[in-house]
């Protein structure tokens, strides 16, 4: 749970700079103080010592200065009266300041031009790096202070809106349920004019919210009340909105207008929907899909020949939650003609066909692993893996002795994630010295997957099997 | 000699110039990031549809940890408060990792349990666990209390990844309270990502002050007291601002102990959570990441900016300072443990840029900012500081430091808004304000605190683990 | 058949509630509703309803402990049915376990739910 803090290590940066003397061309000389040398004046206005010795031929060596010296900062040019003078008298010291008025010179240490003062002098400043300092304060101030309001407009603006909101939501509830469930006959235009009447939707604002609830309350329901939502939807017009959406140069507004469209059974929606489903952003194109097969646009799978790339988990379950509109026979009569390559689809496939039918499933399955190629057969285990198919336990075991041998590892792995408790399938195959090495290896590694298998843990030690026991035992033991 | 010295000056001069620049410029780059992902994050929201999230048959079921150590007083109502999470297949484990006091007991009492056969494998190393308890209430089903030999939070999480029994666990502290869809906010990522998800972390919320009741968040409060509020702005920009940037360039090497979900297979893979460290959450993660660049898979550390997960925050100083401490102490038993990832080509964005970034600018910088304040004092004595410049540069350090976090809290604003009175929108202000004057200090304070406890344990590193860190906080 | 029986209906989404709350007025039930766990329980122990339709989620007390509360401490137990997002097998047969009595899962048909609720009280 680290911070990130933010550090004022900068700081540092602010103090070193500043011993480091940057502003050595503004001071002309320096006075020596009480426990200062040579040394310490060169290293804290950033001259090297023989630099300084140049300005001050007056010193001849630098251990020599005392209290009271003046070291001059720079070569003077217009100082006709102190060059010549070799030793500086604490007398003399005094009167110098006099001679080049140091009280103004200290307060201004930045010789401003001063056609310069009258734009912004803040800025002007002579010296770069109180320049760019006071630039960067003034923009950090400014995005602060913009930020602050913005933040306070929101706040106000949001708060007001929420009071509105609230009383909208309450309102329009109180109407939507009343109609719901009237016992008058839904059918009746008058029933759904009534409700327009009563349910005022004229602004972009209620309009949002009316959609919004709508389209909440339509997910929760079956049968003619959700069609009876539909049609306070359209009846309304909220339709048009989400038709707009639809070209929207936002992709979240397409995707969102494709996802109402599909809900709100908007048929207008179709030609600009197919369009999208070959749009540049991912989440559009599936929300145009998922749109397409709740609209009933064409053969429910008609779609599949169109992906091209791997859908996710939830892209999956989505497109099963479209495809429940459909009859259960009609999709697996489809689903049963995509035995071939459609690789990226066929973990929809095999959900279809587990959702759908389970009780055929099993056979769709089996067909994928007899009929279809090395790439699809790979994905089909892995599928039954990861979406923990049980009853696929049986295919696989009958599977497993036509199958070849990486695909007989394969099945051992999906198997002991699938099961829980060794039936005698992996003994079996770790027991029967003839198989391969390979395979006992994957017999012994699922056996330590199952809960009982580690009964067998001291066979497969006792039993000396060089590699099989330290893999086996790799997965118990700590490791960093 | 004077020479030398002087250019020794311009180099450390350069070096402090070249961090104070790069520390800059990694936190613009936070913020950039962080608007993106957020971005993202919110546009998905709009067309998310939960009603098919919870009535697929195809929602991977959830294991739930949540390691208990001398909890006896809120215990059972925690575990009830998990009970109304919404999720379809949920799996609560409790572990009960030695307490001395009668967290067990409660909750035998108050769930039925009876004590069940269970073979325990240790695929992870764990201390022994002593036995397994479940409901004999039907209504308590999913519950299973696991009484193990004491620990540490690590070896307890250890525990209950050998006894759940799903692909996807949750860690949680019991304490903390989740809002009731948390889980399946949290999940999403892992079933809608192109590439493998490990992990995905959450945001956790600053839960002084507001109103509970059983369990559930009712009414959200800024609080008052000093250390929580400065916590609730620090807590804001580390998790809005920095960990949604890290995950959206998928360099993410920290979920919280308090709030994540992991693919149990992998953490598996890896041995579990290492006990030796009292910074088993990061050193997990960073494990983890480790091994996916080992086995060149694809792979994604995802991240949920929404209010999920609530947790109070230490209220004294003496709980604060030691919460600070072991932080930083895991911190760097982390890096030092992982040192081989430091700008390793091999490991991608955690090796090139999340390594070097926790190293150079979570570790370094507290001693940093120590040893200028040492600096400053000694030249001050010397006559050496040129007070000008240092007025002016703390200027500059002071403006940005309130740019940055004003603009975490504007992140909060355009996400999911928690504070909503504007009375607390003003606190807050006032907080970021004020916060680098004095909670700042303290915060670096034990930084280095933690770093010279860790500096001096080294010598009686055994006991010190033997003692061990069970949840301070509490 | 006077159909003047009381119905507790639990359920955290106030649409649900609100049309759920106004169908099953309009069959002339006493209707009373509860938003979380927490009022229900009261409404349970306080004045005990005919039946009760519940979700499964909810805040405060989930709905498996109204069930059980609803069948261990009511006298007579309360006939429940079950509304619930989840439609996932285990959590259907969870639910018959603990003891409901029925089990409609969302998205579900109004109607078909009402006429549950009458199959129910009719006895």
């Amino acid at each position: 749970m680290n911070v990130f803090t933010l550090h004022i290590s900068i700081l540092i940066w602010g103090l070193i700079q500043s011993v480091s003397g940057q502003n050595v061309a503004d001071k002309k000389f320096h006075i020596v103080g009480k426990n200062e040398n040579f040394f310490r004046i060169s290293l804290k206005y950033n001259f090297k010592q023989t630099a300084l010795l140049t300005f001050n031929p007056q010193i001849k060596h630098p251990e020599s200065i005392e209290v009271g010296d003046t070291v001059w900062l720079s070569k003077r040019e217009h100082n006709p009266i102190k060059t010549t003078s070799k030793q500086v008298t604490k007398s003399e010291v005094l009167a110098e300041p006099k001679d080049i008025q140091p009280s103004k010179a200290v307060i201004n240490t930045f010789d401003t031009p001063s056609q310069h003062d009258l734009d912004i002098p803040l800025f002007n400043h002579p010296d770069p790096i109180t320049n760019w300092v006071l630039k960067l304060d003034a923009f950090f101030v400014l995005i602060t202070g913009i930020t602050i309001i913005i933040i306070f407009v929101s706040r106000i603006t949001k708060n007001r809106v929420a009071v509105r909101k609230k009383r909208l939501i309450e309102h329009y509830e109180e109407i939507i349920s009343s109609f719901l469930f009237s016992d008058e006959n839904v059918q009746d235009s008058h029933y759904l004019q009534r409700f327009t009447q009563k349910s005022v939707a004229k602004t972009g604002f209620q309009k949002t919210i009316l959609a919004h609830l709508l389209s909440k309350i339509h997910d929760n329901f079956l049968g003619d009340s959700q069609l009876l939502i539909e049609r306070m939807y359209h009846e309304h017009e909220l339709e048009k909105m989400a038709l707009k959406n639809l070209h929207s140069i936002r992709w979240s507004n397409r995707a969102k207008a494709a996802n109402i469209s599909g809900k709100m059974n908007v048929k207008e929606a179709i030609p600009t929907l197919k369009v999208l489903v070959s749009d540049r952003n991912r989440q559009v194109r599936i929300q145009a899909i998922i749109a397409l097969i709740r609209l009933r646009n064409d053969k429910p799978l008609s779609f599949l020949s169109g992906i091209r790339f791997e859908l996710t988990d939830w892209e999956q379950v989505q497109i099963l939650k479209a495809l429940e509109r459909y009859n259960t026979n009609e999709i697996h009569l489809e689903a049963s003609h995509f035995e071939t390559e459609l690789a990226t689809v066929l973990g929809l496939v095999i959900r279809i066909a587990i959702q759908f039918n389970k009780t055929e499933s099993s056979s769709t399955i089996l067909s994928f692993l007899r009929h279809a190629n090395t790439t699809v057969r790979m994905r089909v285990l892995s599928a039954c893996k990861s979406l923990t198919y049980i009853e696929s336990v049986d295919i696989l075991k009958t599977y497993f002795d036509e199958a070849a041998i990486h695909e007989k590892i394969q099945i051992i792995d999906v198997i002991s994630v699938l099961i829980t408790e060794d039936d005698g399938f992996f003994l079996n195959i770790f027991e029967n010295e003839e198989l391969d090495e390979s395979l006992r290896l994957a017999a012994a590694k699922g056996l330590a997957n199952v809960s009982n298998g580690y009964a067998h843990m001291e066979l497969i030690n006792k039993e000396e099997m060089s590699i099989q026991s330290k893999l086996s035992k790799h997965v118990l033991d700590w490791r960093l | 000699m004077s020479d030398s010295l002087i250019w020794a000056y311009y180099a450390f001069n350069g070096f402090i110039f070249i961090y104070a620049v790069s520390v800059s410029i990694f936190y613009l780059a936070h913020v950039f990031f962080a608007f993106k992902g957020m971005r993202r994050y919110k546009r998905r929201k709009l067309f998310f549809d939960e009603q098919s999230f919870m009535s697929s048959d195809f929602i991977p079921p959830l294991s739930i940890l949540a390691p208990a150590y001398n909890e006896s007083a809120t215990v059972v109502d925690n575990i009830r408060s998990l009970f109304s999470l919404n999720y379809p297949n949920l799996e609560i484990i409790v572990i009960n990792d030695g307490s001395k006091d009668d967290t067990l007991q409660k909750c035998i009492n108050t769930f039925q349990l009876v004590k069940v056969d269970f073979a325990v494998q240790y695929k992870v190393a764990s201390n022994e666990i002593k036995a397994v308890y479940k409901s004999e209430n039907p209504a308590f089903r999913r519950l299973v209390v696991v009484d193990k030999v004491n620990g540490g939070k690590a070896d307890a999480l250890n525990a209950g990844i050998n006894i759940l029994s799903h692909e996807y666990f949750a860690s949680i502290d019991v304490d903390c309270i989740i809002q009731q869809d948390a889980f399946i906010h949290m999940m999403r990522p892992f079933m809608d990502s192109q590439k493998r998800v490990i992990a995905t972390g959450g945001v956790v919320r600053i839960a002084n002050e507001c109103e509970f009741l059983n369990g559930n968040i009712t009414q959200v409060r800024l609080p008052k007291a000093f250390l929580p509020r400065h916590q609730v702005v620090e807590y804001l920009r580390a998790f809005l601002m920095g960990r949604m940037a890290w995950a959206e360039i998928n360099g993410l090497m920290l979920i919280s102990g308090a709030f994540g979900v992991f693919d149990k297979a992998i953490v598996m893979a890896v041995g579990g959570y290492n006990k030796h460290t009292v910074g088993e959450d990061m050193e997990l993660v960073v494990r983890m990441r480790k091994h996916m660049h080992q086995i060149k898979e694809k792979y994604e550390v995802a991240f949920v900016p929404e209010p999920l997960c609530w947790t109070e925050a230490p209220m004294s100083y003496k709980i604060f300072s030691r919460q600070r401490n072991r932080w930083t102490r895991g911190t760097i038993e982390t890096l030092w443990t992982h040192k081989d990832l430091f700008l390793n080509p091999k490991y991608g964005v955690m090796g090139l840029i999340s390594y070097p970034f926790w190293f150079l600018f979570e570790w370094l910088a507290p001693i940093l900012e120590f040893s200028g304040i040492f600096l400053i004092l000694a030249m001050t004595y010397f006559g050496l500081v040129n007070w000008y410049y240092f007025g002016l540069f703390l200027t500059l350090v002071y403006t940005f430091a309130i740019f940055v976090t004003t603009l975490s809290l504007a992140f909060e604003e355009f996400s999911f808004p928690q504070y909503r009175k504007l009375r607390y929108i003003s606190a807050l202000i006032f907080t970021v304000l004020t916060e680098p004057f004095v909670y700042h200090i303290l915060n670096s304070w034990n930084a280095i605190k933690g770093n010279w406890d860790l500096w001096r344990g080294k010598k009686n590193w055994g006991e010190m683990t033997r003692t061990g860190f069970s949840k301070p906080q509490s | 058949m006077s159909n003047s029986e009381s119905i507790l209906i639990v359920e955290d989404d106030e649409l649900i509630l609100k049309t759920l709350e106004f169908r099953l007025k309009k069959e002339n039930y006493k209707i009373s509703i509860a938003k979380n766990g927490l009022e229900a329980k009261k409404i349970l122990l306080e004045n005990p309803p005919k039946l009760m339709i519940t979700d499964l989620m909810l805040p405060f007390i989930n709905g498996r402990e109204l069930i059980q509360i609803a069948k261990n401490e009511c006298n007579p137990p309360i006939k429940v049915i079950v509304l619930s997002a989840s439609s996932q097998e285990n959590v259907i047969l969870d639910a018959f376990k603990i003891g409901a009595d029925d089990f409609v899962s969302k998205p579900f048909s109004p109607i078909e739910l009402s006429i549950r609720v009458k199959r129910f009280l009719s006895v």
